[in-house]
């Protein structure tokens, strides 16, 4: 399975829908690579991609703090 | 890229005696088919892939085959014959030489033991041998080239020999009989998981959903910790924080013993399940078995009063209180009393004559033909009147002395005559002692009449009895005859299965209790903490922590979305070879479901058109099950047809007829080769050894591709004289 297919897989979650109030039609347009503005969307990509490259955990983490400007 | 293995060839190797072009089988695609009877070297050739792909072989002399590491079993896998024609400080070599090829290359791969006789003394004594491994060969040809390269890199030789089959599907097409149920083990977790896994490499969703559990944990600790800063009352803080904590660790306790009772229910239903298929036909069985010594008892009982009456027979006959003994001699007596009459008669006329000759003639004056009787005479007496003329006879008078005289005369001889030997007595005496028997002898015939009766009544019993308990030997016969103790455990063990599942059930419910208090507890315990830590605190950590919440979800939500949809394509490619292999079966094989019991335990089941589940199913119907969802693995996996060969030996043993056809019809289907060591399809007294599915697979191959070979061992030999000859169809 690669990255590509698993985070579209993710995004069939209909969370995204009711909780977070993405359209079908939004949902499409998102890949790993294009940049949003949406908090989830990017640390699902962060997730996805440290995943791909078997990135440590903690610096996956660092990552998704920087991304909610936290420190 | 699919891989053909082209031959395989045995130095020396167990029962192959000699060198490599004498022991050779050559395959092409599609189906290749080893037929042989039992002893005739089937799984020696399944352990000669073994060793070459796995480096282990099949120990068969055991009771129940063991997988062996060559490196323990060297001395084993030498020909008795080749050891037996090795002089001490001698060697012989055994090995096996794999050819096979893919689009590009052609591969050799050679192992092989080299053994030099250390002792004199027997040749099959470990003891006399000493066993060296030798270097693996490997070597490899361009198709357009002449001459192979040997390869002497260790890390090439094994991406060689796992081109043969590669490492993660040889679980799959190398099948060793009754090892199909171990490769899918339903009640085992990790069984169908691992499946899975090879099919859709969910395990990345492992790693993504490890990776949001840890990542939620470091958001839920920053946002403690930041909380921390915030609040006023530190101490109060952290006693909250660290009950929450507690509750999180008993709420992980109980998920995972929840998970664990889920998998033990699973366990004991699919015990219950495969024991309910026999269970049936066990208490069937049990009851027969116990009418039948109920039976057996009344046989016993039978028989005893029957002999008591036959003993009754016997002591009627010499019983002295008995009269049987003078049955039907009832005649004898009128007949002995004519005798004994005339005897005194006689003895009377002879006194009678004895006295005339002494001069007393009292006796000869003889009444006159018609006289009257001694009672008339007393009669004409007291009514003084002679009966003879009319005229009266006053006492005392000369006619009434008359009658007197003659009624004296006839009744009171003057003198008792005494004979020497007079049987009057004896006479008297039998007369007295058989009068008492006399009266019993007009009652015997009723006694025999109703004693044969009641024989006749024993024996008519007895013969319903055992006519009764001849048909409760067929009925056992019918159910298949085993040991009532295999019985009374198999009802024992599905007895202890049900109450584990009741057990499991009820722990599970309680767990779920527990997990559903502690998850309320764990948000009053959070809520507590929100309300001490509100005041100017950084908004974002709680986002962050619940954004991170929500992927952990979305992650766990999307692995069982995904196992569904393999569990959905694998149930669906399943059962089209599952109705493929049974086809040829006259019984009604059901559905496969798979269906998920728990988080990640699945259960593989046949259920009939209407959603029931099917029990009684014969155990080849449970081998295709299994052996079907191995096909529907591979056809998910590689879009329909596995690039590696299958080997399989005697994967057939408890297939029915039908079942047999199926699965030579359905392997070249998946297998794009297979290689099939089967006893099912040889027949000893057929003159080309087929059987007459032999003869149709024969012809199958003969229209396509493939082969057919055979085993023959002449089984007369002695174990060391003893090798496999092959021939070719």
């Amino acid at each position: 399975m690669t990255s590509n297919e698993l985070f579209n897989k993710l995004l069939e979650e209909p969370v995204l829908i009711e909780k977070y109030g993405l359209k079908e039609k939004h949902l499409k347009k998102i890949t790993l690579t294009t940049k949003g503005d949406l908090q989830i969307i990017e640390a699902l990509k962060l997730i996805i991609q440290g995943v791909e490259y078997a990135n440590p955990n903690v610096s996956i983490y660092k990552q998704i703090k920087t991304q909610f400007n936290l420190k | 890229m699919a891989s053909i293995i082209n031959s395989i060839s045995f130095n020396n190797f167990f029962n192959f005696y000699g060198d490599y072009n004498q022991n050779m089988y050559e395959f092409n695609s599609g189906l290749n088919v080893i037929v042989a009877d039992n002893m005739s070297g089937k799984t020696k050739i399944f352990s000669a892939f073994s060793w070459i792909l796995n480096d282990e072989v099949i120990d068969s002399d055991k009771e129940i085959n063991q997988i062996v590491k060559v490196e323990n079993f060297m001395v084993q896998m030498i020909s008795d014959k080749a050891k037996s024609e090795t002089s001490l400080d001698d060697d012989v070599k055994c090995g096996v030489l794999l050819k096979f090829s893919d689009e590009n290359f052609e591969y050799e791969i050679e192992k092989s033991i080299t053994a030099t006789k250390i002792n004199d003394g027997s040749a099959t004594d470990l003891q006399n041998w000493e066993c060296i491994p030798n270097e693996v060969n490997v070597s490899k040809k361009d198709l357009s080239r002449f001459d192979f390269i040997p390869i002497y890199d260790q890390d090439e030789k094994l991406e060689i020999i796992d081109k043969v089959i590669r490492r993660e599907f040889r679980q799959y097409s190398l099948l060793r009989g009754e090892a199909v149920d171990r490769i899918l083990d339903f009640s085992n977790k990790n069984s169908l998981k691992a499946a899975i896994d090879t099919l859709a490499n969910i395990s990345k969703v492992d790693t993504l959903i490890k990776l949001t559990e840890y990542l939620v944990n470091r958001a839920d600790k920053d946002l403690t910790n930041e909380r921390k800063r915030h609040i006023g009352d530190k101490e109060k803080f952290e006693q909250k924080v660290k009950e929450r904590d507690e509750f999180r660790k008993r709420l992980t306790s109980q998920e995972k013993n929840l998970k664990t009772e889920q998998q033990q229910l699973i366990k004991a239903k699919a015990e219950r399940d495969e024991l309910l298929n026999l269970v049936s036909t066990a208490q069937e069985r049990e009851k027969i078995r116990s009418q039948r010594s109920l039976v057996e008892n009344e046989i016993e009982e039978k028989d005893l009063q029957h002999s008591e009456l036959l003993n009754t027979i016997q002591d009627h006959f010499f019983d002295p209180q008995s009269a049987w003994l003078l049955y039907k001699t009832g005649h004898y007596e009128g007949n002995f009393n004519k005798l004994r009459d005339t005897y005194i008669e006689d003895q009377k006329e002879k006194r009678i004559i004895n006295e005339v000759r002494s001069g007393d003639h009292s006796f000869l004056t003889k009444l006159p033909e018609g006289s009257p009787d001694s009672f008339s005479l007393r009669k004409m007496l007291k009514e003084e009147k002679c009966f003879v003329c009319g005229r009266s006879a006053d006492e005392h008078s000369e006619p009434w002395n008359h009658i007197q005289s003659v009624l004296n005369a006839h009744t009171k001889p003057n003198k008792l005559h005494k004979s020497k030997h007079s049987f009057n007595a004896l006479l008297d005496a039998l007369m007295r002692s058989s009068s008492a028997l006399s009266i019993q002898i007009d009652k015997i015939e009723s006694e025999v009449s109703e004693t044969r009766k009641n024989d006749v009544k024993y024996r008519q019993e007895k013969k319903k009895l055992r006519s009764r308990y001849d048909d409760y030997r067929n009925d056992l016969l019918g159910l298949g005859e085993v040991d009532g103790h295999k019985d009374t455990s198999t009802i024992n063990q599905f007895g202890g299965a049900e109450r584990r599942v009741e057990r499991h059930e009820a722990s599970i419910k309680e767990i779920e209790n527990k997990i559903h208090d502690l998850k309320a507890e764990l948000k009053d315990k959070n809520n507590e903490i929100k309300r001490l830590s509100y005041q100017d605190l950084n908004i974002v950590f709680e986002e962050q922590l619940s954004i991170l919440t929500d992927i952990d979800k979305m992650a766990n939500r999307t692995r069982i979305r995904l196992m569904d949809e393999i569990i959905e394509k694998l149930e669906q490619k399943s059962n089209e070879y599952y109705k493929l292999l049974t086809e040829s079966s006259s019984a009604d094989g059901g559905i496969i479901r798979i269906k998920r019991q728990a988080d990640e335990i699945f259960s593989v089941e046949l259920e009939d058109k209407d959603g029931n589940k099917q029990y009684g199913l014969s155990e080849g119907f449970q081998r295709m099950k299994k052996l079907a969802v191995i096909m529907g693995i591979i056809a998910s996996k590689e879009d329909g047809r596995l690039g590696y060969p299958l080997i399989a030996d005697a994967p057939l043993s408890t297939f029915g007829k039908g079942l047999i056809e199926g699965f030579f019809q359905q392997v070249p289907q998946v297998f794009h080769q297979s290689i099939i060591m089967v006893k099912d399809l040889f027949d000893g007294t057929s003159d080309d050894n087929l059987n007459d599915i032999g003869k149709e697979v024969l012809q199958e191959i003969k229209a396509s591709s493939g082969s057919m070979h055979l085993n023959l061992i002449d089984k007369g030999q002695s174990q060391i004289e003893r090798e496999t000859s092959i021939k070719r169809y």
